[in-house]
């Protein structure tokens, strides 16, 4: 039977460059890219779509300048985009009630990434799941669909387990599950006809979260790269042994 | 014996009129019925007759080459020559042949117009020697050809196989029944007073045949002539008019591959729906199909090729071949082709340089790359590539920011410090980030330094990407032009009027393929390396000190087959050190196993491309391989390490050079 599939989509920053004497981050003209996991959940949203058919949406808690990144999550083959514009920095309590707001009705299942690779809290499946009042699988590493269930294996430190819910259900996916496809750059410019809306959130003035600081941990490595490898190596061992 | 009056007795014997009447009626049929079936094999393939016509004869300026090849069969004759040889002889004979009928018909013409033939005389004579020859050479190559030809019956088509057995053996037939005719006439009229030259009327003397059978062999031996050419085109021996279409019908450098959309054009459309690669046979159209059917599976190109002989799933031949068999059916190539066997190719262009009838394989294996891009069906080695590509705009998924900023150190400016750039030293993205290449890089700016011209180079540091060439031979031809339309601003930018490339596929991607993307372009210089070094020490501003080393050069395929640079490296090195050469050398030079994005993937194989290549080199006993490129530079320093301990040493040119000036 076809499922109706949302899928949750995170941007983060390319690459963050770190101000070595402030450790302070600095992100001017970085650009955006699709966080990993999140290419996981789209990537397996387009194949239970290809495979049972529905409709897979990709929402998106973000900010204007990200729309190349829900440009590429239609590329790859979601059918519609929604961008909810208002984000500023980690706070997942309120990410959750954003996203809620959203998926909350008409989905069969909400898939996302099990944690995102900025912010690492993997705070979202659960919250979520608990605000639908729906189960929740996570970490899965493989799916299956049968009516009105879902069978997922999940990927627990040492073992792995078999488990079957009831939809609708939170899926978080682990990176395991699958090798997303990537969509070459005319079928992101292509994917500029597929509709994507652009929605503002209703952000509280007072949120639950606050950021005190945002540094880098201080790193006492030495940084001393050899480039020629046999030099390198007897290098490398001479400061291993002084250091005992 | 010799007399004026010794002339070409035309229709010896016969009733003139009558068997004129005949000549002409089979001509004319012949060559009717030849236009028509040549419409019809063309009409196959969606290509008109005129356009046809039109293609081979307004690209006239191109005949020369094409006619020296065929003059020489240098293609047929580099390999597999005994095959080789056979077509020579088999197609000269017909050549020769040829100009005996038309020979015959001139004389008929003069005699008509003039009162005297022609065909008279020491020429009568010594044409008729050269038709006696010509017949044997027509009978023994024919016979053979059908010999090469059932060799290879499992690659071909069972229908086809007999047409051309069929087809080879009239030649047979030709040659056999023209010397019967020849001995009826020659012994009736001359007896043996010819027998030296005339010699195949000499050895069927003894036939005598009657006169009702003489004129039923002359009329089948004209009327059989007159329907061979007639079925020329229904025949595969329509593959050498196929081949003056491919030879003829562009000049785009063998390094250069097709562009299939002009990206530019479709921003501003916005029609993004292109059509792009092959994946159904049915996407193989007009001369992109016709091309194929040349192929008469001579293996030229499978024996060259380094995939092939590595052992993984690709011979061009059976790739060629298949996509021939199947073009009139619309199937997914898929059904008989794998993946892996688009994947194995290093695009080197070993195929397209030895095929005789100029097929070139690497576009319908780089298009079938291109449907797998479109469909998202890469792996995940290569997906990792493009998410490299299309998130860092380099191909090795790093920042750009710092990549060359170790090079103000040595004392090259940056181009943004310096607003015009005369020459632009674009360092690539090995010679960015792989630590070995960095060296190469390293080399090369203190050379210029020491012949003190640094100051009129620059480089681009986090401003230089990637030249596009991996994307594009991964088939991801839309992010190819992207980085190639951002690179041009940025060229136009500084006002570069010279662009120096470390690695050779970056040097063809800019001087074959850019231009295609912006035709501004084309007045900027495009140079490697090897040619700057050379043209240094041509100055006098270098001078390397005399060595013992010996030394053996790894062509670059980018550098040496695509764009033909052979002689600059061996001069440099010839002019202080011993130079040896390998089995497969300069514009034959063989893969190192890097090349058409082969870097960054794998594929199944039996052995690895660059341990064959290193084996060859070592094979000459120098102690040292030059190389020119930063990828075969790691590709045969692994395979030394792994074959001979990193006893052979592996030097990038920059490194000999440099080494050996004070």
């Amino acid at each position: 039977m076809p499922y109706n599939i949302a899928v949750l989509i995170k941007a983060v920053y390319e690459d963050v460059k770190i101000n070595p004497e402030t450790l302070e981050p600095s992100t001017a003209g970085v650009k955006f890219k699709m966080d990993d996991i999140s290419r996981n959940a789209v990537e397996e949203a387009v194949r239970i779509k290809e495979k049972h058919g529905g409709k897979a949406t990709g929402i998106m808690f973000g900010r204007d300048d990200q729309v190349l990144v829900m440009r590429e999550a239609l590329a790859m083959g979601l059918d519609e985009g929604v961008l909810i514009k208002g984000y500023s920095y980690s706070d997942p309590e309120l990410t959750a009630r954003i996203l809620y707001e959203k998926v909350k009705t008409g989905y069969d299942v909400v898939l996302l990434g099990y944690s995102s690779a900025d912010s690492y809290t993997a705070q979202i499946p659960p919250r979520l799941a608990a605000l639908m009042g729906v189960p929740l699988i996570g970490n899965a590493v493989q799916l299956s669909f049968d009516g009105r269930k879902v069978i997922a294996v999940k990927s627990l430190d040492e073992r792995s387990v078999k488990v079957e819910s009831e939809l609708p259900a939170v899926i978080s996916v682990a990176q395991e599950i699958n090798t997303p496809r990537i969509p070459p750059l005319i079928q992101i410019m292509a994917a500029s006809r597929k509709p994507l809306k652009m929605e503002s959130a209703n952000v509280p003035a007072e949120t639950y979260y606050r950021i005190i600081e945002h540094k880098a941990p201080p790193s006492s490595r030495k940084k001393i790269i050899f480039e020629d490898v046999n030099k390198g190596v007897e290098e490398i061992l001479k400061i291993l042994k002084q250091k005992g | 014996m010799l007399t004026a009056s010794l002339c070409y007795p035309e229709y010896y014997g016969l009733p003139r009129t009558a068997f004129m009447a005949i000549v002409y009626v089979s001509a004319s049929v012949s060559v009717l019925a030849f236009f028509y079936m040549l419409r019809l094999r063309l009409k196959a393939r969606g290509i008109g007759l005129l356009e046809f016509l039109k293609i081979i004869f307004l690209n006239y300026r191109r005949w020369p080459g094409l006619l020296y090849d065929f003059i020489t069969h240098r293609r047929l004759l580099s390999q597999r020559s005994a095959s080789g040889a056979a077509h020579a002889v088999l197609m000269y004979s017909l050549l020769l042949s040829l100009i005996g009928t038309l020979l015959v018909a001139a004389s008929q013409y003069s005699e008509l117009i003039t009162g005297t033939p022609i065909f008279c005389g020491s020429l009568y004579l010594f044409y008729t020697f050269v038709m006696d020859v010509t017949a044997w050479a027509l009978f023994i190559s024919s016979v053979t050809a059908v010999v090469f030809a059932y060799r290879r019956r499992e690659i071909i088509q069972r229908s086809s196989l007999t047409a051309d057995i069929i087809y080879l053996l009239s030649f047979s037939l030709l040659s056999i029944t023209g010397a019967m005719i020849e001995s009826y006439r020659i012994n009736a009229l001359y007896g043996t007073s010819f027998g030296y030259i005339a010699f195949n009327a000499y050895l069927l003397r003894g036939l005598r045949l009657s006169w009702e059978a003489y004129a039923a062999v002359y009329i089948f031996h004209l009327e059989l002539a007159f329907a061979l050419i007639a079925f020329i085109p229904m025949t595969s021996i329509f593959h050498p008019l196929i081949a003056v279409a491919n030879y003829v019908r562009e000049e785009r450098p063998t390094g250069e591959l097709t562009k299939p959309f002009d990206l530019m054009s479709v921003m501003q459309s916005g029609s993004f729906e292109v059509q792009v690669g092959i994946n159904r046979t049915s996407d193989i159209k007009g001369f992109y199909a016709l091309e194929l059917e040349a192929c008469q599976n001579c293996y030229r190109c499978q024996d060259v090729c380094p995939a092939h002989l590595a052992g993984r799933p690709l011979s061009p031949t059976t790739l060629i071949s298949s996509l021939q068999r199947e073009i009139n059916r619309d199937a997914p190539i898929w059904d008989f082709i794998s993946e892996d066997t688009i994947w194995s190719c290093t695009t080197c262009g070993a195929c397209v340089k030895a095929c005789p009838v100029y097929i070139r394989h690497t576009d319908y294996i780089v298009d079938a790359r291109r449907a797998l891009v479109m469909n998202m069906k890469l792996d995940e080695r290569k997906n990792a590539l493009l998410l490299s590509m299309s998130s860092y705009d380099n191909s090795f998924g790093m920042s750009n920011d710092n990549r060359n900023s170790w090079l103000s150190e040595a004392g090259l400016k940056k181009a943004s410090e310096i607003r015009m750039v005369e020459n632009l030293l674009w360092i690539g993205c090995m010679g960015s980030f792989d630590p070995e290449a960095r060296d190469i890089v390293r080399n090369f700016v203190e050379i210029l330094r020491k012949a003190g011209v640094i100051d009129s180079y620059a480089y681009l540091g986090e401003e230089e990407t990637c030249c596009g060439d991996p994307a594009r031979r991964l088939g991801e031809e839309s992010k190819f032009q992207d980085l190639a339309i951002k690179n041009i601003e940025i060229f136009k930018k500084y006002g570069v009027k010279t662009i120096v490339t470390i690695c050779p596929h970056g040097f063809n991607t800019f001087k074959n393929e850019y231009p295609k993307i912006d035709g501004s372009f084309s007045g900027i210089k495009v140079k490697h390396y090897v040619e700057v070094i050379k043209e240094l020490i041509d100055a006098g501003r270098i001078k390397p000190e005399a060595s013992k080393e010996v030394f053996v050069i790894h062509d670059p395929c980018y550098l040496s087959r695509h764009n033909g640079i052979v002689e600059p490296q061996r001069s440099i090195i010839r002019s202080f050190a011993e130079l040896r050469e390998p089995r497969r050398s300069g514009g034959n030079t063989f893969c190192c196993g890097a090349g058409g994005s082969n870097y960054w993937y794998e594929v199944p194989e039996k052995t690895k491309i660059s341990h064959i290549r290193f084996r060859e080199l070592q094979d000459t006993g120098a102690s040292s391989i030059v190389v020119l490129c930063p990828f075969c530079n790691a590709m045969l320093n692994d395979a030394s390490a792994v074959l001979s301990d990193g006893k052979v040493k592996v030097k990038d040119i920059a490194e000999v050079v440099n080494e050996s000036i004070k």
